[in-house]
């Protein structure tokens, strides 16, 4: 017997009906009597294919990957909402899955019988929900609007409730899809540091966001689905990494390169054409290739792959028809050492895009590492700053 | 041993039915203004239904007692069983959200519906002391042998939810057809008239055949026969359709078990 909060997951396969639309009898028995003529056409679609993981007991695992990637299916046959295939999955404990929080919540109950309902649903006795009552309500910030309705709550109010439920029963293993979204800044942090709480209790965390910012701030580990296959697992820092770096890919990819302005990079180096070191400068050499003689406004930013970047630099300059050279200096680059993308964008004076926001090349830092965020922390955007300490005595 | 298991699984999520049928009943009578009222008046409804139609028209053999009594005493299981059906029948369809989001075992939403359906059952019964009263009848110590009556009419209730919750899964307009059925069941169980016009048109072998197929018939009777004559069950009878339950029950959660893992993705 393994200890609470094990989990582990063995050449986990599910696939789907890909022509199942309709549960009617008229649907079944056709594909019956196709069936019996050979003519079966059953098609089905894979959603996880062979996807292995162990996580130990107080240990994270976060679940990253574009839409449609099997990340919440994964997280489904993990909660024991849906059944795998072909595989093998081992959970031990109580599992608290959030998969959607203001699911359990039935809007005609006041908030207060609706506690002691979502506790059962999660498994939880009367008592034990009694207990921790005060605290639920405490967090989720009800006070007296426990009495009321749910269906007059906000979905805020909804929202913070479900999580308050599911963040206090205590499980051994919490499954967290997506949910933080709907709250406040100020929330999130409260649900963040409330996870990161239960961790330390030895809770096991599995986590499926989209907000790599968290993920960061949560996971010691993360598994990478593409299109339900493992395309990276290990520490989270670097899978998230390798996953930037293919988002960046993927938009070079759909990039249409029909537009009568485009610009690339030349060449990105540190000083005197050396390497780009954190802190020292970056100079990247711009080719501007124009149809006409405009005005324009190119910007441009430094991302570790997605679109957003962490900061960006712009120019005005006039084109004049065919390649226009330029060149970009950054004097003090505040990135840390590893691997950047340069997304750029083209606006005539009018604020017209002449260019979409889309990658144009990429550079490698060398130098200064980003210290760790502590867990529960979540960094908005990695740049290094030079700070010096001085201990007074 | 499946029935075992069902057994300690039934056990085991009982917190989790009650609270379900709990709600249900909350938010039902919540929103209805008159309340249980509903529950109590919908088998008097019937009484005055069925006397006006059934027992002025063709008058129906009830050994000695007043028409309304004797359908009463057979409307209160049969209205469970109407009740439990149509209600657990759709549990799993009905708590597609809850399913697709929660996870805890399937078979309490048709446990919470037989919960809820039993609580109904109670209310319906509140008006047949005053029926039993103003028609100058008496009450009997034999009531209290309708315990393993009411096991057994769970046991069958649980059987049909199972089956039909599960199967309604994949083919969700045989729901449709539902109503109709039940309809059509009433009136081959001894819930208008009297279980001995049935026996009379059937043979001996034919008959315990149809009290094993139909456990209702037994549940009907018996508490006709508690209620109105003050006479035990037929124990022989109640063996018979206890018998043909299990298996029934044993059926219809290996069904459920069998279907049960691919609920979800067609939710």
């Amino acid at each position: 017997m393994s200890p609470k909060g094990y989990v582990r997951a063995e050449q986990i396969w599910k696939r789907f009906r890909a022509d199942r639309n309709r549960q009617l009898l008229r649907d079944e028995v056709s594909r019956l009597r196709q069936r019996r003529k050979g003519t079966a056409a059953e098609r089905w679609r894979w959603a996880i294919r062979d996807v292995s993981f162990e996580v130990q007991p107080g240990e994270s695992l976060a679940l990253i990957g574009s839409n449609g990637s099997g990340k919440s299916t994964m997280l489904k046959i993990l909660a024991g909402i849906m059944f795998p295939t072909y595989g093998a999955l081992t959970a031990e404990g109580r599992i608290g899955a959030l998969i959607e929080v203001r699911a359990g919540i039935h809007p005609d109950l006041t908030g207060r019988e609706n506690v002691f309902m979502f506790g059962s649903l999660l498994g939880l006795k009367r008592a034990d929900v009694r207990k921790r009552f005060d605290d639920i309500v405490e967090f989720a910030e009800l006070s007296d609007a426990v009495d009321r309705q749910v269906k007059y709550y906000s979905s805020g109010m909804g929202m913070r409730l479900g999580f308050a439920v599911a963040a206090f029963l205590e499980p051994d293993i919490m499954v967290v899809d997506e949910v933080l979204a709907v709250g406040d800044a100020a929330f999130q942090q409260r649900c963040l540091d409330r996870m990161r709480e239960v961790m330390a209790q030895g809770t096991t965390l599995l986590y499926v966001s989209h907000d790599l910012a968290t993920v960061e701030a949560m996971c010691k580990n993360t598994l990478w689905l593409d299109q339900g296959v493992v395309r990276g697992h290990g520490a989270t820092h670097d899978v998230l990494g390798q996953y930037r770096r293919s988002v960046e890919v993927h938009s070079i990819a759909q990039h249409p390169s029909t537009t009568d302005v485009d610009l690339h990079i030349v060449a990105s180096s540190g000083t005197d054409g050396g390497a780009v070191r954190s802190q020292g400068p970056l100079v990247l050499n711009l080719v501007v290739r124009s149809a006409h003689t405009r005005q324009v406004r190119v910007v441009l930013g430094f991302s570790e792959g997605s679109p957003a970047p962490i900061f960006i630099a712009q120019h005005e300059q006039t084109l004049r028809p065919g390649d226009n050279r330029s060149t970009c200096r950054v004097e003090q680059l505040p990135l840390p050492a590893g691997e950047y993308a340069v997304y750029a964008t083209v606006l005539d004076d009018t604020g017209a895009t002449l260019r979409n926001w889309s990658p144009i090349g990429h550079f490698e830092v060398h130098g200064l590492v980003l210290p760790p965020t502590p867990t529960g922390v979540v960094r908005l955007s990695s740049v290094v700053v030079d700070t010096s300490w001085h201990e007074d005595h | 041993m499946n029935l075992v298991e069902f057994a300690r699984l039934a056990w085991r999520s009982r917190l989790l039915a009650f609270t379900l049928s709990e709600r249900e009943l909350r938010v039902r009578y919540k929103q209805a203004l008159l309340g249980m009222a509903w529950a109590f008046a919908a088998p008097l409804g019937y009484v005055l239904v069925f006397t006006v139609f059934f027992d002025r028209t063709a008058k129906i053999e009830t050994f000695g007692r007043p028409y309304p009594v004797f359908a009463y005493a057979a409307i209160i299981p049969w209205g469970f069983f109407a009740q439990a059906l149509s209600r657990c029948s759709t549990a799993i369809v009905d708590n597609l959200v809850l399913l697709n989001k929660v996870s805890c075992p399937r078979e309490t939403f048709v446990f919470s519906g037989i919960a809820t359906a039993v609580v109904d059952m109670l209310v319906s019964a509140v008006a047949f002391p005053i029926v039993v009263l103003s028609f100058g009848e008496h009450f009997y110590a034999a009531t209290f042998l309708l315990i393993p009556v009411i096991l057994l009419q769970v046991a069958i209730a649980a059987a049909l939810a199972l089956f039909l919750s599960s199967i309604l899964m994949y083919v969700r307009d045989v729901r449709h057809l539902l109503p109709l059925v039940t309809q059509l069941l009433m009136f081959a169980t001894p819930v208008v008239w009297g279980q001995a016009a049935i026996r009379q048109r059937l043979s001996e072998p034919v008959f315990d055949l149809y009290v094993a197929l139909n456990p209702m018939a037994t549940v009907c009777e018996s508490y006709r026969r508690a209620l109105v004559y003050g006479q035990a069950p037929d124990w022989s009878l109640l063996g018979i359709s206890s018998a043909s339950t299990a298996l029934f029950l044993a059926f219809a959660y290996w069904v459920f078990k069998r279907l049960e893992p691919g609920f979800a993705d067609v939710a």
